[in-house]
């Protein structure tokens, strides 16, 4: 478990699948501690992840920015960063700039397992 | 730590003052009436400038100060911020094509591009040789 004033960041494993729950705030001066605790699991060759934003109550682009930071090194692993649980004042950041494009949102944890299993 | 004085809130060069600036933003919108996605659009916005402004226009230094003021209106909300840095006029800057942003992977320089799509207007006034105060207004209308 990792935190910060702001940040409150903890990781399990499950069937194979890190699975990050963030609660608090993601900005520009917590975001960097989010970025440290996805390298770490991509470091020990991990690349399967879900990220769990139930907790979380704020994100700026700060905290975009990590998603997009690390997806490129996780797919070329075959793996995916798949997100869940957003409150929706925290969805429509993602939502205003397209980042559903790019990125599985789901409203459960057990349906980016699914995802994880179909492929 | 940002302190309050006389409807002026004095903020250090340190990302770490986010957490005071929106409070701050986010208490003085909701007495004003806006709604809660027009709080949450103006606390972001602000948010995305002062933490830019932090980095490009004071480059982290927790010596330097800037201001936040809030100015209401009959219909609108408008957060004043001032600092003695390095020009930026962020309307200057042009927005990503987002399709190509994604494709390319790329990380990064999306403040900006969320200020222009969620605050109802923006005013940049640079520093002069006679003025040397950056002056960046956001404005919501109620």
């Amino acid at each position: 478990m990792s935190e910060t004033k702001n940040l409150n960041i903890e990781i399990k494993e499950e069937d194979g699948i890190s699975i990050i729950s963030i609660r608090g705030f993601l900005d520009a001066n917590t975001a960097p501690n989010l970025e440290q605790a996805v390298e770490d699991i991509i470091n020990n060759n991990k690349y399967k992840i879900i990220v769990d934003f139930s907790e979380l109550d704020y994100i700026s682009s700060a905290g975009l920015g990590v998603f997009m930071s690390q997806i490129e090194t996780i797919r070329e692993n075959n793996g995916d960063l798949k997100l869940c649980r957003m409150q929706s004042k925290v969805y429509s950041v993602f939502e205003l700039l397209g980042f559903p494009m790019l990125f599985d949102i789901c409203d459960e944890i057990d349906q980016c397992k699914k995802k994880f299993e179909n492929g | 730590m940002a302190k309050l004085m006389d409807n002026i809130l004095s903020a250090y060069g340190d990302y770490k003052e986010l957490e005071d600036i929106r409070k701050y933003v986010r208490e003085r919108a909701e007495n004003f009436g806006l709604s809660e996605s027009k709080v949450n659009n103006i606390t972001l916005a602000v948010d995305e400038a002062c933490s830019n402004l932090i980095h490009y226009n004071i480059n982290f230094d927790a010596k330097k100060t800037f201001n936040i003021c809030i100015v209401e209106k009959t219909n609108q909300f408008s957060v004043v911020i001032q600092d003695s840095g390095k020009s930026f006029n962020l309307m200057r800057v042009k927005c990503p094509d987002m399709n190509k942003y994604f494709k390319e992977m790329k990380h990064g320089g999306l403040g900006i591009h969320i200020i222009k799509k969620i605050v109802d207007k923006i005013e940049y006034i640079a520093a002069t040789s006679s003025n040397k105060v950056n002056t960046l207004t956001l404005t919501m209308l109620k």
